[in-house]
C-alpha cells in the first residue's frame, strides 16, 4: 500500500530558503552606506534642514518651492505650518539667530495662509524616494535626480523664478525678554473672525510693543509658552493662543503675577448668532 | 527506493533555492533597508546639489560667510568643493540662471576668502 502524505518537507526547505534570503538581504548583504533622502534626517538635522528652507524663502520667497521643499523632510503637509510655528519659538527660547526665527515665522505664516495644492503632479519625495535596489545614486544622472531637476512642476527646485518681493521691514528685536510686566487691562474680545483667541499685548512704558517676551499659557493638564514677535506684521509686542471652550486657562507673563481663570465666554452678533470669543490682555513693563 | 528519497533531496534543495529568491526579492525590491537618522553628508546628490542651493540663498541674505561655512560643513568635506559640485550638478540639471548664480556668488565669495588667507 502507498501512504500519501503530504509534501513538508517542501515548505520546510521552501521556509528555510525564505529566512537565509531574508538574512541576506537585510543584514549579511545589506548595504552599509546609501545616500538618501532628507525624509530619513536625524530629527535634529531636519530641524536644521527646516530652518535652512526658511532661510532660503527669505530671499526668494518661492512659496511652492519651499513647500516642496519642506514635504521631502516627510511631515503631512496640513502639519508643515504648525511644525515651523512651533519650531520658531523653540528657536526664540533658546536664542537661535533672530534672522533664523523671523524666517521660520514668515514662512509659516506664508504657509498657513496659502493654501495646500492639490498633488496633481508627483511630489519630490514619491518620485525619488530610494529603494535598496535603484540604481546607483553616486552617479548625479540617474534618471530620478533628472525628474527631480529638469521639469519644474514636480520639485520645483531650480527653475521657478523668484519673486523679488523686498522682505518686510521688522524692527531688530531682542531675544528673550524678562522683567516685571504688569496687567493693564483684560478685555472680552468678541469677534467672530478670530473666536477664542487669546491675545496678549506686551508694551513698554513708552507704549510699544515688545518682541520676545516668554508667555505661560496654563491650564488643568496642561502648559504651552508663547513668545511675542513672531507676528511682526501685527505688532512686535504680540502674541496669541486659541483657546478651547470650556477649559480654564491662567496666564503669566515674565516674573509678573498670574492672570487667573479666562476662559472662552458667549459672545453674540448682531443677528442673535452665538459664537466663542476669547481675551485681550494688555501688560505694561515696568 | 534510493532514487525517491535522492529525488526527495533535490525537491528539498530546490525549494530551499526557491524560498532564498523569494526571500532576497523581499527584501530587496518589496521591503529593502531603509536607513534612517542619517547626515546630510549621507544625502543623495541632488538633495545635495539642493542643500547648498539652500545656503546660496541664504547667504544672499545675511551674507554671512561663516554660517555658510558651517552649514557646508554637514555635508563633509571643503565647502568648496561642495558647491563646486553643487554647481556643476545644477548646471548639468538645467537649474534656473538664478540659482547658478546665487552658487557662483557663493563660490566666489568663497574662493576670494580663502585667497585672501580669512579662515
Amino acid at each position: 500500500m502507498n501512504e500519501r502524505r503530504p509534501p513538508w518537507f517542501l515548505l520546510t526547505g521552501l521556509l528555510i530558503g525564505l529566512g537565509l534570503g531574508l538574512l541576506c538581504s537585510w543584514v549579511i548583504c545589506a548595504p552599509s552606506v546609501r545616500p538618501g533622502t532628507p525624509k530619513q534626517l536625524r530629527p535634529d538635522f531636519k530641524e536644521y534642514y527646516r530652518a535652512l528652507v526658511a532661510r532660503a524663502y527669505a530671499y526668494d520667497h518661492n512659496l511652492p518651492r519651499a513647500r516642496a521643499r519642506l514635504e521631502l523632510l516627510g511631515a503631512p503637509a496640513n502639519n508643515i505650518a504648525d511644525t515651523l510655528r512651533v519650531q520658531a519659538q523653540r528657536a526664540l527660547a533658546e536664542k537661535h539667530p533672530q534672522a533664523e526665527v523671523r524666517a521660520l515665522s514668515e514662512l509659516a505664516a506664508a504657509l498657513g495662509e496659502a493654501p495646500s495644492p492639490k498633488k496633481a503632479s508627483p511630489t519630490p519625495h514619491k518620485t525619488q524616494l530610494p529603494t535598496a535596489t535603484s540604481t546607483p545614486t553616486q552617479k548625479p544622472k540617474s534618471t530620478a535626480a533628472k525628474k527631480a531637476t529638469a521639469t519644474p512642476t514636480p520639485t520645483g527646485f531650480p527653475t521657478l523664478a523668484p519673486t523679488p518681493t523686498p522682505l518686510p521691514t521688522v524692527t531688530p528685536r531682542p531675544t528673550t525678554v524678562g522683567g516685571l510686566f504688569l496687567l493693564r487691562s483684560e478685555k472680552l474680545l468678541c469677534d467672530p473672525k478670530k473666536g477664542p483667541l487669546l491675545e496678549v499685548w506686551v508694551k513698554g512704558s513708552d507704549g510699544v510693543g515688545i518682541p520676545g517676551v516668554e508667555i505661560e499659557v496654563q491650564w488643568l493638564g496642561g502648559d504651552e509658552r508663547i513668545y511675542t514677535g513672531l507676528k511682526p506684521e501685527i505688532d512686535p509686542g504680540y502674541a496669541d493662543f486659541v483657546m478651547k471652550p470650556k477649559v480654564v486657562y491662567q496666564v503669566r507673563t515674565g516674573a509678573g503675577a498670574a492672570v487667573p481663570n479666562l476662559t472662552p465666554m458667549q459672545c453674540q452678533d448682531k443677528h442673535g448668532r452665538r459664537y466663542w470669543g476669547g481675551w485681550t490682555l494688555v501688560f505694561i513693563k515696568r | 527506493m534510493l532514487t525517491t528519497r535522492k529525488q526527495r533531496w533535490i525537491a528539498f534543495l530546490i525549494a530551499i533555492a526557491v524560498g532564498f529568491g523569494i526571500g532576497v526579492y523581499y527584501g530587496k525590491t518589496v521591503k529593502p533597508v531603509e536607513y534612517t537618522d542619517i547626515a546630510p553628508t549621507d544625502l543623495r546628490a541632488d538633495f545635495k546639489a539642493d542643500f547648498v542651493l539652500m545656503v546660496a540663498e541664504a547667504y544672499q541674505n545675511d551674507h554671512n560667510l561663516q554660517n555658510a561655512r558651517r552649514a557646508l560643513g554637514l555635508l563633509g568635506g571643503d565647502p568648496q568643493s561642495a558647491v563646486q559640485q553643487a554647481l556643476t550638478f545644477a548646471i548639468e540639471h538645467n537649474y534656473g540662471s538664478q540659482d547658478v548664480l546665487v552658487l557662483q556668488k557663493l563660490l566666489t565669495d568663497l574662493q576670494s576668502q580663502s585667497a585672501g588667507g580669512a579662515p
